[in-house]
């Protein structure tokens, strides 16, 4: 992981949506087959969310791994070794 | 002592009695009610410290910061307290916190460290706003986080004032600090000093800023360790959790209590300031049970202008929320808690780096208004229309060349907006809009330490959108330069003013003009245009400003209300107009005499309230009964045809 997710090209569609995967699984709350996962900005941050659309039961909520790119963006130096002054 | 906090309880605080909630924080009911409001009084004693010991005018006066306690917890980092001046940071301070304590070794934090951050993609509403963070090390661990907030008045970049209008990238707009040591076990980090200090217009009000910041943790550090000291860290974690429960159930019930079901919800940003492209802001409410979705798919994408946010708006659209459904309870981690905010990236909303994004106040205000509407929608008895959706806000500067008063200056000026009407009263006139809430400029301040005068400041008659309840009004700001003087001006709605909802009407847009100064009697009468020269707004062919078929930008200097480097000399007075905000419900059922009582206080003309209210008056203090029967029923009759609709507020007696 370095620069490249610094800057970013502006998008060229007009408008712009959030993806819903859907996913096989069944809500232990209502019993709906309608399970998706999808980035979301929770109460704490960037999570991504595993949610029943029928009631909005988690299914669970995971700390998105840098595989998600969610937020799009990173720190080149994440990874780096910290000094005193950070 | 240590006490487990059973938080995996279903139950609803509201459900439990004294005893089960002993049980379940390990702490008496009495106890947890002290230390909650304990944390709240170090919030707010950061916050007092920090707007009396701040120099420059938006904190000391316009109050435009925040003081934050966060607290450890399961999930991360969650604000147990915190006290606002601008409304907003208590909504996006804990995010910010989490950004910062996920990337900082927390192994290298010493007590006394103070870390400054004003990212914008790392939750910060804009390079403006700074943040310091100093952790709070108990025991060899890192519990709690104090966090003070200020926008301050310069940090270089191509425009003072940093809302950098017109400028494309975040690289033209304020300096950008990912999270930077400023002070290290309390002791200033000088390269990060120097590299603030002289990289700003205004150091020495920055320095001022900067220690007023730091010095507000400094207290808050003492005066939470005297809590700590006093009940023991375990009672003070209990009574934080047992705060953000507490607000967590309150918010849940407000939620449980609406409708399940989608309520889409768009307002628009005129434009950005570089493009005349129109942004859609869309969102799509979603509540099911006791929470809620806000998923911001079908906006536009990112502006090349500043207009857009990097993150913010997941949490920020909370303040909407929370404005209908549980207005009085204080802002925690709790409130946050119920809602899940999906952002599109790149797109207005979650624009990308290095998209600018200085100008936030617009697509905030939207934000915050398309949140009341869906709830109006979802509780219709409940509706709230939406704001005059700008502050007029102006960042002024230059060289003072006055005798006895040379050297750079800069100032902030926030004349105000105005809130749309209710469901239970007319809206609140001569206030910000409600993403910041905070206070206008001081007027004796500014000309103390200003070369400006402002020479009005007052409430502008038919801006007010009509309405059962109708909008508040919004106003009319003049100020004279003593000194050529540069100013930024920042507002939006100036194409068409604030919407009302319900059938109420919408406010009176923005404008701005150019008016000779040295002849009172011109620069004194808002409404004469003689020898102005329109800088802004919607007005027909001769000059006159009509809300609601006129051309925007027609003969104006510009077309945007989003200007930079303009130049004011002597001799010149800027003037600006801001629009009222929407009216709710039908004016032509708002009672007469309530509609007769604006008239008399000079709030409305005879003219306006006629073609916007049907009331006919006969003199200055009677309302021709009959005529008002008559025309109300015309009024209604062609609106049930399409041939009438309430028109927009705008005054009518214009001078040209
Ligand atoms: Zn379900």
């Amino acid at each position: 992981m370095g620069v490249e997710r610094l800057i970013f090209a502006p998008p060229s569609e007009q408008f712009l949506h959030v993806q819903r995967t859907p996913v096989e699984a069944t809500c232990p709350q209502c019993g709906s087959g309608d399970v998706a996962r999808y980035p979301v900005a929770n109460y704490v941050g960037p999570r991504i969310v595993t949610k029943c659309q029928t009631c909005f039961h988690h299914l669970s909520v995971d700390v998105p791994t840098a595989d998600d790119h969610w937020p799009p963006w990173r720190s080149a130096t994440l990874d780096w070794p910290s000094s005193r002054a950070g | 002592m240590t006490i487990d906090i059973d938080i995996d309880d279903n139950q609803h605080l509201s459900n439990l009695d004294a005893k089960d909630i002993a049980r379940r924080y390990g702490a008496e009911l009495v106890e947890l009610e002290t230390l909650r409001y304990g944390l709240l009084e170090v919030a707010r004693d950061m916050h007092e410290s920090l707007v009396r010991s701040s120099f420059s005018p938006i904190v000391r006066d316009i109050q435009d910061c925040t003081a934050a306690i966060h607290m450890r917890t399961d999930a991360g980092w969650e604000t147990v307290a915190s006290r606002e001046g601008a409304m907003q940071h208590a909504f996006t301070a804990q995010h910010m916190c989490n950004f910062l304590m996920e990337e900082w070794d927390e192994a290298s934090l010493q007590p006394g460290d103070t870390i400054f951050v004003n990212d914008p993609w790392r939750g910060a509403i804009h390079q403006s706003d700074v943040n310091l963070f100093r952790p709070i090390i108990i025991d060899g661990r890192v519990e709690f986080v104090l966090h003070s907030t200020s926008h301050v008045l310069d940090l270089g970049g191509a425009v003072p004032g940093g809302f950098a209008n017109g400028v494309q990238t975040h690289f033209e707009e304020q300096l950008k600090f990912p999270p930077t040591l400023l002070y290290a076990g309390d002791v200033p980090v000088r390269p990060a000093f120097n590299y603030i200090l002289e990289n700003t217009r205004v150091p020495s009000s920055l320095l001022g800023d900067l220690r007023a910041l730091y010095g507000c943790l400094a207290v808050g550090d003492a005066r939470l360790r005297e809590l700590v000291d006093r009940f023991g860290l375990a009672l003070v974690r209990a009574g934080g959790q047992y705060g953000t429960d507490r607000i967590e159930q309150s918010m849940r019930a407000a939620i449980a209590a609406l409708p399940d079901g989608d309520y889409p919800v768009e307002d628009f940003i005129d434009e950005d300031g570089v493009t005349d492209e129109e942004l859609r802001i869309a969102a799509t409410v979603r509540v099911r049970g006791d929470s809620i979705e806000v998923d911001f798919s079908g906006t536009s994408r990112q502006p090349l202008g500043n207009v857009g946010t990097a993150w913010i708006e997941g949490t920020r659209c909370v303040q909407g929320i929370k404005m209908v459904l549980d207005p009085h309870s204080p802002v925690n981690s709790g409130t946050l808690r119920p809602i899940e905010a999906l952002l599109p990236a790149g797109s207005a909303v979650c624009t990308l780096p290095p998209s600018s994004v200085s100008n936030h106040l617009d697509i905030g205000s939207r934000n915050i208004n398309m949140m009341t509407t869906a709830m109006s929608m979802a509780l219709p008895e409940h509706g709230v229309a939406p704001d005059s959706g700008n502050f007029a806000a102006m960042m002024i500067g230059g060289f003072d060349d006055r005798h006895g008063h040379e050297g750079p200056w800069a100032g902030a000026i926030l004349p105000g907006g105005a809130w749309g009407g209710t469901y239970k009263s007319d809206g609140l006139t001569s206030v910000t809009p409600a993403i910041g809430a905070c206070r206008s400029s001081v007027w004796e301040h500014i000309e103390r330490e200003s070369p400006i005068v402002p020479l009005m400041h007052e409430f502008l008659p038919d801006s007010a959108g009509a309405g059962f309840h109708r909008g508040g009004f919004g106003g009319i700001f003049t100020l004279l330069p003593l000194a050529t003087t540069y100013a930024t001006i920042t507002g939006d709605r100036s194409k068409r003013g604030a919407p009302g909802v319900n059938g109420g009407g919408s406010g009176f847009p923005f404008y701005a003009w150019l008016v000779p100064g040295d002849d009172p009697s011109v620069v004194l009468d808002p409404f004469d245009l003689r020898g102005c020269e329109p800088l802004f707004g919607v007005f027909d062919g001769q000059g006159r400003p009509v809300a609601d078929d006129g051309v925007f930008g027609r003969g104006a200097r510009y077309q945007t209300a989003k200007v930079a480097g303009l130049e004011l000399k002597p001799g010149y007075a800027l003037r600006v107009l801001f629009g009222g905000g929407g009216g709710w419900g039908d004016p032509l059922e708002r009672p007469v005499d309530r509609v007769l009582e604006d008239v008399q206080a000079g709030l409305y003309s005879p003219e306006f309230v006629e073609r916007a209210y049907g009331v006919v008056l006969s003199s200055s203090d009677e309302v021709d009964v009959d005529a008002t029967t008559r025309l109300r029923a015309e009024l209604a009759d062609a609106r049930k045809d399409g041939k009438w609709t309430v028109p927009a507020a705008c005054p009518t007696n214009w001078i040209v």
